[in-house]
């Protein structure tokens, strides 16, 4: 050990008398691909890549189309959506998360076209259904970073 | 489609296979757990390490490591003209079969181990959820920041299958019930008492509709089968169980991209296999199918083609799957029972077609189909063996 370093008795003590950090969400790490889809949803509004050959709309983990095509429009769309599944989580994956239980995970299919995983929220789990109206609303979760998450429509 | 169809099946064989003793407070690694299924596979087949020239093992999660089945060739000195470790998750062990027989087939290996083992149960103590997650190795944008689970991903498959057949957690309960039913057959299964639906549902709720008791626990376990073409096979002391068809079934990996839930890999994967076998459903006797949760094995035995779809939690049920009934299913248990070893399927296919299947032998057992499902159910692998 280094002479200036910490002696590993003081370093404990200090860890024990200062209060626990909360644990952290796993926030997205956009890069060059989908950036505009996590700023858009920083800045409230959600975008989806449309495929210039034949219009239709995807998620933005999609780097060709279904047709083939590989020229996209970033486009905003209304953020109107349905339910396409859904699961009330009991059990967290994370410590990060147990404060939040029970809360629901969602697929959403937007009228557009194209889905997005994501959560339900201002809903009471035993009132949500397959097939309910649902809308956009927007967390921002870091700096040019949102989350989409949807509530009843 | 067809002119490029494999020409090798029927002429490949299982002549070995094995798996690690389990329970009890030994500390073993994933390795050891690999080189114990294996040697217990040569040992089954009556051959020496020096006798295998391929080695495809899976990549465990217990004790990750890049290269995995260089430390099991390098423990057992298999001379390996062949050898890499395959990551398809809960498809690693059919999907293994299916690299072995095309590099048998090629002229690039005559005699080829397959093996997956896992040290889950000795490293992820405590919240096994958590556990796993934390010891994932990447973090998925599209669906960790919202707090899914892998148990979670397979209610979303299991709430999708309720909204659109009308399906209840009873029909998911049934499969439950089915397991525990082979279980309580067999001397050293770790549950053995009789399982109702009322307890499954009584049990704590993960990830709705799915309960503890939708689950498999969460285990070590190590597995090993050896393939090699039937000319040799036949000079062994085992009586050859043949590969007789196998096919591969792929779909998006990320659940909001794929057409609907389940999607139509392990259907794609049976189509194939069915196809190259030349036999339909209805012809097989006995099915190992992948349940590391209920509607899992639900959902694929009617994607399998043993029942229309929206019948899963009847076949269960009513008996359909049980030892006399019309396809007897997962009869070691399965991953309901032992947990999540994934390899389970094929051990037990082998020992139905060869008649060594002990209490749960399905009586004169002549084609048997293992399932195996990764992803979750994004990708899939079916295999058909028969004498």
């Amino acid at each position: 050990m280094k002479p200036d370093m910490p002696k590993t008795e003081t370093a404990a003590a200090t860890a024990a008398a200062a209060p626990r950090p909360r644990p952290s969400k796993p926030v997205p790490s956009p890069s060059d691909a989908n950036r505009p889809f996590w700023a858009g949803c920083a800045a409230g509004e959600l975008r989806l890549k449309c495929c210039k050959a034949c219009g239709r709309h995807q998620a933005p983990t999609r780097a060709a189309c279904h047709c083939g095509g590989l020229a996209f429009d970033w486009v905003t769309v209304s953020g109107k959506a349905t339910l396409f599944s859904y699961t009330v989580l009991h059990r967290a994956p994370d410590p990060a998360f147990k404060d939040d239980l029970p809360y629901v995970v969602a697929i959403v299919e937007f009228e557009q076209g194209g889905r997005l995983m994501s959560n339900l929220v201002g809903c009471a789990p035993e009132a949500v259904h397959c097939g309910m109206a649902l809308e956009a609303v927007f967390e921002t979760v870091a700096e040019g970073i949102g989350l989409p998450k949807f509530r009843p429509a | 489609m067809s002119s490029t169809q494999a020409n090798y099946y029927g002429k490949l064989a299982f002549v070995g296979t094995g798996e690690a003793a389990l329970g009890g407070d030994r500390v073993r690694t994933a390795q050891d757990l690999a080189v114990e299924a294996s040697l217990a596979a040569m040992a089954d087949a009556g051959l020496s390490p020096r006798d295998i020239d391929g080695v495809i093992t899976a990549s465990p999660s217990g004790d990750p490591h890049f290269v995995f089945s260089s430390l099991v060739t390098e423990a057992l000195n298999i001379p390996a003209r062949i050898n890499t470790t395959l990551q398809n998750a809960g498809a690693s062990p059919c999907m293994g079969v299916l690299y072995a027989a095309r590099a048998i087939a090629a002229g690039e290996a005559h005699t080829v181990l397959v093996c997956e083992s896992d040290s889950r149960a000795a490293r992820f103590k405590g919240d096994k959820i958590q556990a796993l997650r934390a010891a994932r190795p990447w973090t998925d944008d599209w669906e960790d920041p919202y707090g899914l689970t892998v148990p979670g991903k397979y209610a979303l498959i299991a709430q999708r299958w309720m909204h659109r057949h009308g399906g209840s957690a009873e029909d998911l309960a049934a499969v439950a019930v089915a397991a525990r039913a082979h279980a309580g057959r067999q001397a050293t299964a770790p549950k053995r008492d009789p399982l109702s639906i009322e307890a499954v549902l009584a049990s704590p709720m993960i990830a709705s509709p799915l309960r503890v008791l939708d689950c498999c626990p969460v285990t070590d376990w190590g597995g090993a089968m050896i393939l090699t073409t039937l000319e040799r096979a036949r000079d062994l002391r085992k009586t050859p169980v043949r590969l007789l068809g196998g096919g591969e079934g792929h779909a998006p990996y990320h659940m909001h991209e794929t057409d609907e839930l389940p999607s139509a890999a392990t259907r794609q994967s049976a189509e194939a296999a069915f196809g190259i076998a030349g036999v339909k459903p209805a012809d097989i006797d006995t099915a190992q199918v992948f349940d590391a949760f209920t509607i899992a094995a639900l959902v694929a035995m009617e994607e399998l083609g043993f029942c229309a779809p929206g019948e899963g939690g009847r076949l269960f049920a009513e008996g359909h799957t049980a030892l006399g009934g019309s396809i007897p299913t997962n009869t070691s248990g399965g991953m309901m029972t032992w947990g999540n070893a994934h390899i389970i399927v094929l051990p037990e296919a082998i020992r139905q077609v060869r008649g060594e299947a002990g209490v749960n032998q399905v009586p004169n057992a002549e084609l048997a189909l293992a399932h195996g499902i990764g992803g979750p159910m994004s990708l899939s692998c079916t295999l058909i063996l028969g004498r």
